[in-house]
Parts: structure tokens; C-alpha cells; sequence
């Protein structure tokens, strides 16, 4: 999509929790690739914080994915994403029924 | 050589001869002896040697010595002159004997020198030059001859031979002395005896037994020389002289008699041994599996296997050998592995006899007659020969038919598979199978389908022939063709079984009108197969294979590989058929997501707009309704996420459900609750999102409901403002609850409702956004819904790029 950077996503770990980082857009193109980055963070730790902040668009299929991993047995937190996203959050109720935090932890 | 005097008669003759002539000459002259005696020496001289001209010379001295007293002239000059002329003629008679013995001895030495050269350079046996050295030897150079030679690693008495009265026994004996060690005949050195003495006799007696044999030979001189060659002895020559005795000249002669003999003993052995390293290696090329043949410069095979023959279609390989290269190539069609053909310069053998360092070459051969189609490795030695022989070039052909039609097979069904995964168009996937077919297969290829109404019909034809003209002609050949009729292309559909028509013109053209047998003959088909397409146990096909200008004929395994592309190409369609259908059922379902038309909706103008997501027919979530209740009309639009068929039939699941709560209840946030009960239990996540105006039955209020959906944009006097408050998605949470937002509408109101396909929309600067919707409804000159849901479509229209990746539907009210 024009001069938009392309899609990645890496994890790492903070402490208790694992850090999921996608940057780019997170859309029906990009999901599965998010949803196995997830996995394979949560193969690690249960406790998983997926960090919004880089990521420049979110769709319908970006917030299924938000709300499938709030389903897992775990700790599960959103970093805060661009206002966009956030609002994205607010319009579905996903911002009242997951947590939201400023900043990621620090390991 | 010195033979003992038998000159002792010859010397007899002599004297006798110069007493006739002085006889004569009295008798004649009747007082002078005349000189006339000298002419005895010289006579004696031309049949007897210089010992016995010598002493005739002396008795015709002695003879004119005496004559004086005879003629009673003693001290005279004339006594003086003519004894001095007997004396020189004498002198000279002499001179000439010996001169004649030398020329003899020299062409005698000649002789043999000849007879072994000779020895040396035929292609004798050892027991032959053996044999031939001992005639050649005995008489002329010695009256025994013994021949020992070392072979196969040990010493062998080979030859004996004896010229002197009972030569016989004397041979037996010597025999059975036996040979020496091969030690000492390795160790020998030439030596010369010139007498032959007790002593020596003693030395080489191995007994008394043996001693009396020796003394009994009665030989005089002896020569003992090895045969030797390349420094090695390979035997012993002994020369015994008996009548003869053996002087140093001798001995430097027979040294080069036996160098000669050596040489020739040599060859001999080597030749012996070629024979042998020679049917050693054709035993071994007889029973290599792969074919061998050997050919010279002139184009002729020299030698061929029986692997050779068996390969190129001969009996037996002697009826290789009377043949050329050339008749053997133009026995069949020889390509390369890209296609192209090979002529015979370009055949390993000929290029190496050429000079060349020809690379093996893969050739698929054809055979003219049978149409046998095979694989051939052709790898190339060149055996230079030795100065002035021929050069040969060998050839190992390996058979590689089975490796290379597996190959061939394997690669073909690898690329039909991936034609048959790419295009969901089966006729475009059949005709790409069909020319993978060609130029691997076969010459042509047609597919045929029926045509529902008892005839075939050619999808797909390809030919190897640029000029498509055969095209045509095959395509004529196969289309239209009655399944009622008894042709092999029906039975190969009804019986679903492959037929296999062979022979030129094939046999059973059955059931082919003349029109198709024109074709069939023009197309000059030599065989022709046909293979069902099965699907599930009958055909839903065929497949037709020619064979025409390249003459092959298909062999089971060719026939084996086309019933498997027919196979897959049978499943392919098959596939096709299911995916057009379920493209077909999709369309269906999708439309049942919408309603058939809008309902009007008394007092009140409604417009929408749905855009599926294109490219693959899955079916989108999106949604939209309009429906009346006891409260008021609903208008609604809606959005499952996910997509393919299970988001479709969640979708119409949606519809259903918000339709049926809203129409008894008329309480759209019950109706909600209703929904999201029922997607929240189930096991999958299939979250929803919904917008819902409802509008009051005088249309002066409407309530607005939002549950995870973008809000409605209400249109006022060219504003643009967001209505109602933000709610949850249904089928997130079980305990979720909506709160309806009530707005106050006033005429002329334009409120539009939208999915998130509008605001995700892709451009050039990223997405379409809800600034940009709201600008593209503040701009334009919205008066009514029409206008509105245009100046929406407009606005993507000319914002977005490349292919849309969602569902878009916009949906617009206008209250006039």
C-alpha cells in the first residue's frame, strides 16, 4: 500500500511476560501471520502483551484477532496503539474488556 | 664351415685329370709335356675346394717337374718356362678355389640370414618359429640343432634336429636329455667350443650312460647361444658340429642367427599372447549388458557384442560387422533430448574419428520399421593404433530407455499437476495438458467432452505442427463424433476403457464417417490412443493421443502414462466442475445475504450499495436489511468477520435473527442481545458488528443503535455529523448491553449507514478514512439518498487502488 513499510513482527521477552511487537498494518492479510507470532510467544509464557504502538492500521479481522487472544488462559494486555486503533477499540468495547497499558513492561 | 676332406676322390680326379691331360698332350706333341697341366688345378677348382686344388696343383708341379726327364730337357729354358707356368697356374687355380669357397660360405650366410629374418617377421607361433629355425639351421649351419625355449614360466626342449645317419635315435636321445633349468637358460651365455674333447665331454655327462651317448654323437665342434630379445633370454640354440668344425667367424654368426631367432620367439609370445588378452576381452564384451561397437575410419563396424546386435535389431553380431554405421543409423530416427534430430556427423564416433573429444550424447531413437521408441547413452573411446594401423573408435551404447521414459513420465506429471492446480478454467487446463502431451507423447493430442446431446466435442487440440494445419484436421477428426455408433472414441468413453489403434492406417476406423477418414488420412496417423477421463468409474471424457510424422509407436509404458494424464485430467475437470458449482452456490448464498430489493418505505427514500470483495468467490459478511415493526422501520446494516462460506452462513444467520427479533419485539436492543447470546456460545470466535436506525412511525425521531460498527453520518443542510454511541460487537461477550442514541430528524435529512469496507478502503495515501467519507458528503450537493450513496461510490471510485480487499455497503435514508 503506497510508501507504507510492509508487515513484521517479532516477540521478545520482559520479564514474566512476552512482548509481541507487530509493526505495519494489521488487517485480514496480516493476521495469520500476528495470530503465529502470538503462538509461538505463548509456547513461551502464558503472559502475553501485544504492543500497539507501531502499528498503523487495524481492521475487523485485527480486532478478532485482539479478541481471540483475550480468550487464552493467561495475562493478556495491549499496549496502547495510535488513536486510531484506540478508537477502533472503542467503537467495538474491546477498551472497556481488555487491558490497556501505556507502555510495555521492562524486563 | 670345415668339412673333413672328402676332397680325398675330388684330389683323385684331379691328379688323375693332369695325368690325362699330360698324357694327351705327349701323345699329341709327342715330346713336350706341355703346360697344358695346368688346366687341371683350375678344373678342380671349379667343382672342388681350394684343399684339393691345392694338391692337384702340387701333382701337376710334381708332373712338370718330372716331364723333364720325359722330354729330356733339364736345365733347359724352355723346361724353366714351362714349370714356372705350371707353378703360377698352380698359384692362380688356388687363389680362385678359395675365392670360390668365400662367395659360397657368403651366400650360404646369405641364405640364412633370410630364412631368419623371415622367422621374425611372420606371425608365427613359438612351436612354428621353432620349427622353421631348426629346417633353416640343419644341414646347412649344423648337423644337430637343439632348441630349448623358456614358456608359461618353465623350460621346454622344442626342437631337435639331426642331419647325420641315424638322425633318428640321435634326435630320441638328445630328447630325452631334456631341457636345461630355465635358471641356467636365463643365465646362459654364448659360448664356442671349437674341439670338442673328453673333457668337455666329461663336464656335461650326467652319467656314464649319458657319457657313452655324447661319445657317440662324434662331434667335433660346438656352439652354444642364447635366444634372446629386450635383454631377455627367452631360450637356448646349441649347434652341433659333427662333419664341421666351428671357427670364431661361426660363432660371431650364429650370434646373429640367434638374435634373429630371439626376436622372432618374442613376437611370437606376444602375439600369442595378444590372442589370448584378445579372447579375453571379446568373452568379456560378449557378456556386458551394454552394447559395444567398435568402428574404423571408413564408417565400417569392425566389431559388435551381442548386447550391440540385440539393441540395433540384428540377429546376431557377425550381421553388425558386414555393415556400416551409416546402414546401421538409417535404420532408424535418431533426436536429441530438446527434439531436435541427429545426423550422423554428429554421432560420438564419427566425431572422435574426426578428431573430436565428442561429450556423450542422449539420443532417442525411433526404429523406421517398428516405430520402437528407446534411449540411448553414446559414449566414445578412440583407440589411436600404432604408426600406419587405422584408427578405431569403440562405442559404448547404453540402453537407458527405462530410466528416461520414468523420467520423462515423472516430469510430465509434475508440470500436468501443476497446470491442473493453476487454472480454474478447465479448458484452459485440459489445453495445457494437451501440449505437454505433444513432442513427449505424441505428435498431436485432442480432448474431448460430450456435448450433452450424444456427440463428442473437442475442447483442446495441440500439435507439434507450426503450421496448424494438422490441427485442424485432428480437431476434425475427433469433433462431432456419434457415441451411438461403434467407434473407438465411444467405446473408450462408454466402456471407460483406453483403445489402441495400431498400424498404418490404423486399424478399426470403425464407426468414422467418411469425412473423419479423410482427415484421419491426411493427418498420415500411424497410431492412435485413446484414454478415458475417468471421474469416480465413468468417463467424463477422452483424451486422444496421435502418432503420426515421427513414426514411434507407443509402448506400454507411453500407453501407461497417457491413462494416467487422462486420469488426472478426468479429476481436474471434475475439480473444475465442483468449484464453478460451489462459485455458482456462492453467488446464490450471497444474495441471499441481501435482501431481493429494498422495500419502499413509506414516506421515506432509501438507496444502498454493495460491492462484494471481488477476485475469489468468497463470500463476504457484509450485510444490509429494511424491515418494518410494530415500532417503526429498521434499517440496518451489518457485518460478520470472516469470510468464505461459514461467514456467509453466519451472516444469513445474523440477518435472520435481527430481522425476526425486530419484527415481534420491535426492540432492537433486545434483538441485539438475541444475536449475541447466539454467536457468544459459540466454540468459534465470530465476532459481528452492527448499526440500526430505527425510525419513529412519524419519522420525527429515530433511535440509533451501535454494536462495534462505525456510526451513521446524518446529513444536514450540507453538515456532516457522527449519530449514536459506541456499543459492543455482538458475539464478543455474553453480558454485553446497547443503549440506543435518539436523534431528532428534521426534513431534508440525509442519514448514511456504511461498513468499514468504506472507511478500510486502500489508496495511494493509505486508507479511505472516515474524514474522507464525511468530506465527500459535506461536498457534494447531497439532496436525497440516491445522490448521497453516489457521492460515496464516487469518492472510493476515485480514491482506491489496486483490487478491493473487503465487502463495501453503504445504505442511505432521506426524509424529504
Amino acid at each position: 500500500v503506497g510508501d507504507h513499510q510492509p508487515f513484521s513482527v517479532t516477540w521478545h521477552r520482559a520479564g514474566p511476560a512476552a512482548v509481541v511487537v507487530p509493526v505495519g498494518e494489521v488487517d485480514l492479510a496480516t493476521v495469520d501471520t500476528l495470530q503465529a507470532e502470538l503462538d509461538a510467544a505463548r509456547s513461551d509464557t502464558e503472559s502475553i502483551v501485544l504492543d500497539l504502538r507501531e502499528v498503523e492500521f487495524m481492521d475487523s479481522a485485527g480486532l478478532r484477532l485482539v479478541l481471540h487472544n483475550t480468550r487464552f488462559p493467561g495475562a493478556f494486555a495491549v499496549v496502547r496503539g495510535p488513536r486510531e486503533v484506540q478508537r477502533l477499540f472503542d467503537l467495538v468495547g474491546l477498551g472497556d474488556r481488555v487491558t490497556v497499558l501505556e507502555t510495555p513492561p521492562e524486563g | 664351415v670345415r668339412r673333413r676332406p672328402d676332397g680325398l676322390g675330388a684330389t683323385a680326379v684331379g691328379a688323375a685329370l693332369v695325368f690325362a691331360l699330360a698324357y694327351t698332350d705327349a701323345a699329341w706333341e709327342s715330346q713336350t709335356l706341355a703346360s697344358t697341366v695346368v688346366i687341371g688345378p683350375f678344373l678342380t677348382a671349379l667343382f672342388a675346394g681350394p684343399r684339393t686344388t691345392a694338391a692337384v696343383a702340387v701333382f701337376a708341379v710334381v708332373a712338370a717337374v718330372l716331364s723333364g726327364g720325359y722330354n729330356d730337357n733339364y736345365g733347359a729354358t724352355d723346361y724353366f718356362f714351362r714349370l714356372l707356368v705350371v707353378v703360377m697356374g698352380g698359384g692362380l687355380a688356388l687363389f680362385a678355389a678359395r675365392s670360390r669357397r668365400a662367395l659360397a660360405a657368403d651366400r650360404q650366410h646369405f641364405r640364412l640370414l633370410r630364412g631368419a629374418a623371415e622367422l621374425a617377421d611372420s606371425d608365427a607361433t613359438v612351436a612354428d618359429v621353432v620349427e622353421r629355425a631348426g629346417r633353416l639351421l640343419v644341414p646347412a649351419f649344423a648337423d644337430v640343432c637343439v632348441i630349448d625355449v623358456v614358456r608359461g614360466g618353465e623350460a621346454q626342449r622344442l626342437g631337435v634336429y639331426a642331419a647325420v645317419p641315424d638322425g633318428a635315435a640321435v634326435a630320441a636321445g638328445l630328447r630325452r636329455r631334456g631341457p636345461g633349468t630355465v635358471a641356467g637358460i636365463e643365465a646362459e651365455e654364448a659360448r664356442l667350443v671349437a674341439h670338442v674333447d673328453e673333457e668337455h665331454l666329461g663336464r656335461h655327462a650326467r652319467d656314464a650312460e649319458d657319457l657313452a651317448f655324447l661319445r657317440s654323437l662324434g662331434e667335433r665342434s660346438h656352439l652354444n647361444v642364447p635366444l634372446a630379445s629386450r635383454g631377455r633370454n627367452l631360450g637356448t640354440l646349441a649347434l652341433l658340429g659333427i662333419t664341421r668344425a666351428y671357427s670364431q667367424e661361426d660363432f660371431r654368426f650364429a650370434l646373429l642367427l640367434a638374435g634373429r631367432i630371439g626376436l622372432a620367439l618374442d613376437n611370437a609370445g606376444l602375439y600369442a599372447e595378444l590372442e589370448a588378452v584378445e579372447a579375453r576381452l571379446s568373452t568379456a564384451l560378449g557378456s556386458l549388458a551394454e552394447a559395444v561397437t567398435i568402428q574404423d575410419e571408413t564408417g565400417r563396424i569392425v566389431y559388435a557384442n551381442d548386447a550391440a546386435a540385440d539393441s540395433l535389431g540384428f540377429r546376431a553380431s557377425p550381421d553388425v560387422t558386414a555393415v556400416t554405421v551409416g546402414d546401421v543409423a538409417g535404420r532408424f530416427l535418431a533426436y536429441r533430448e530438446d527434439g531436435s534430430p541427429v545426423r550422423l556427423a554428429d554421432l560420438p564416433g564419427r566425431r572422435a574419428l574426426a578428431g573430436e573429444e565428442p561429450e556423450p550424447l542422449l539420443l532417442r531413437t525411433v526404429h523406421r520399421e517398428t516405430g520402437e521408441e528407446r534411449w540411448r547413452l553414446v559414449k566414445t573411446t578412440l583407440v589411436p593404433g600404432r604408426s600406419g594401423e587405422r584408427r578405431l573408435a569403440v562405442n559404448v551404447i547404453e540402453d537407458v530407455t527405462e530410466v528416461k521414459q520414468a523420467e520423462l513420465a515423472q516430469r510430465l506429471l509434475a508440470e500436468a499437476g501443476a497446470a491442473l492446480a493453476s487454472a480454474p478454467d478447465y479448458e484452459q487446463t485440459l489445453a495445457r495438458i494437451a501440449e505437454l502431451a505433444v513432442g513427449r507423447l505424441a505428435d498431436w493430442c485432442t480432448v474431448s467432452l460430450p456435448d450433452g446431446h450424444g456427440r463428442l466435442r473437442s475442447v483442446a487440440v495441440a500439435h507439434a505442427d507450426p503450421d496448424k494445419r494438422a490441427v485442424a484436421l485432428a480437431l476434425e477428426a475427433h469433433n462431432g463424433v456419434d457415441l451411438s455408433g461403434d467407434s473407438a472414441s465411444a467405446r473408450a468413453l462408454l466402456e471407460v476403457r483406453s483403445q489402441h489403434l495400431r498400424g498404418v492406417p490404423p486399424s478399426d476406423l470403425r464407426g468414422i464417417d467418411e469425412e473423419r477418414r479423410a482427415a484421419v488420412a491426411a493427418l498420415g496417423l500411424r497410431e492412435a490412443l485413446m484414454v478415458p477421463m475417468p471421474v469416480a468409474g465413468r468417463a467424463i471424457g477422452i483424451m486422444t493421443f496421435g502418432s503420426a510424422e515421427s513414426g514411434r509407436a507407443f509402448s506400454p509404458a507411453d500407453v501407461a502414462l497417457m491413462e494416467e494424464l487422462g486420469r488426472r485430467a478426468g479429476t481436474a475437470v471434475e475439480n473444475a466442475r465442483l468449484y464453478q458449482e460451489r462459485s455458482h452456490i456462492a453467488a446464490t448464498l450471497q444474495r441471499g445475504l441481501l435482501p431481493d430489493a429494498l422495500p419502499s418505505i413509506p414516506g421515506v427514500g432509501l438507496a444502498s450499495l454493495y460491492r462484494p470483495a471481488g477476485a475469489e468467490n468468497l463470500v463476504g459478511g457484509d450485510f444490509y436489511d429494511a424491515f418494518p415493526s410494530s415500532a417503526g422501520w429498521m434499517v440496518l446494516i451489518g457485518d460478520v468477520t470472516g469470510r468464505g462460506a461459514e461467514a456467509a452462513a453466519l451472516t444469513g444467520q445474523a440477518r435472520h435473527t435481527l430481522r425476526t427479533a425486530g419484527t415481534l419485539l420491535g426492540r432492537p436492543e433486545v434483538a441485539f442481545e438475541q444475536l449475541n447470546q447466539a454467536l457468544a456460545v459459540r466454540a468459534e470466535l465470530t465476532p459481528c458488528t452492527v448499526v440500526l436506525v430505527q425510525l419513529a412511525p412519524d419519522l420525527r425521531t429515530a433511535r440509533v443503535l451501535c454494536a462495534g460498527h462505525p456510526q451513521p453520518v446524518l446529513v444536514r443542510g450540507g453538515e456532516v455529523h457522527l449519530v449514536g454511541r459506541f456499543g459492543p460487537m455482538l458475539g464478543a461477550w455474553v453480558d454485553s448491553h446497547w443503549h440506543a442514541e435518539t436523534i431528532a430528524l428534521e426534513p431534508g435529512d440525509v442519514l448514511v449507514l456504511y461498513s468499514d469496507g468504506v472507511t478500510d478502503t486502500v489508496g495511494p495515501d493509505g486508507r479511505f478514512g472516515e474524514e474522507r467519507l464525511l468530506a465527500a458528503l459535506a461536498d457534494a450537493a447531497v439532496g436525497d439518498a440516491e445522490a448521497a450513496v453516489e457521492a460515496v461510490d464516487r469518492a472510493l471510485r476515485a480514491f482506491e487502488t489496486g483490487e478491493q480487499a473487503d465487502d463495501t455497503a453503504v445504505l442511505a435514508l432521506h426524509v424529504p
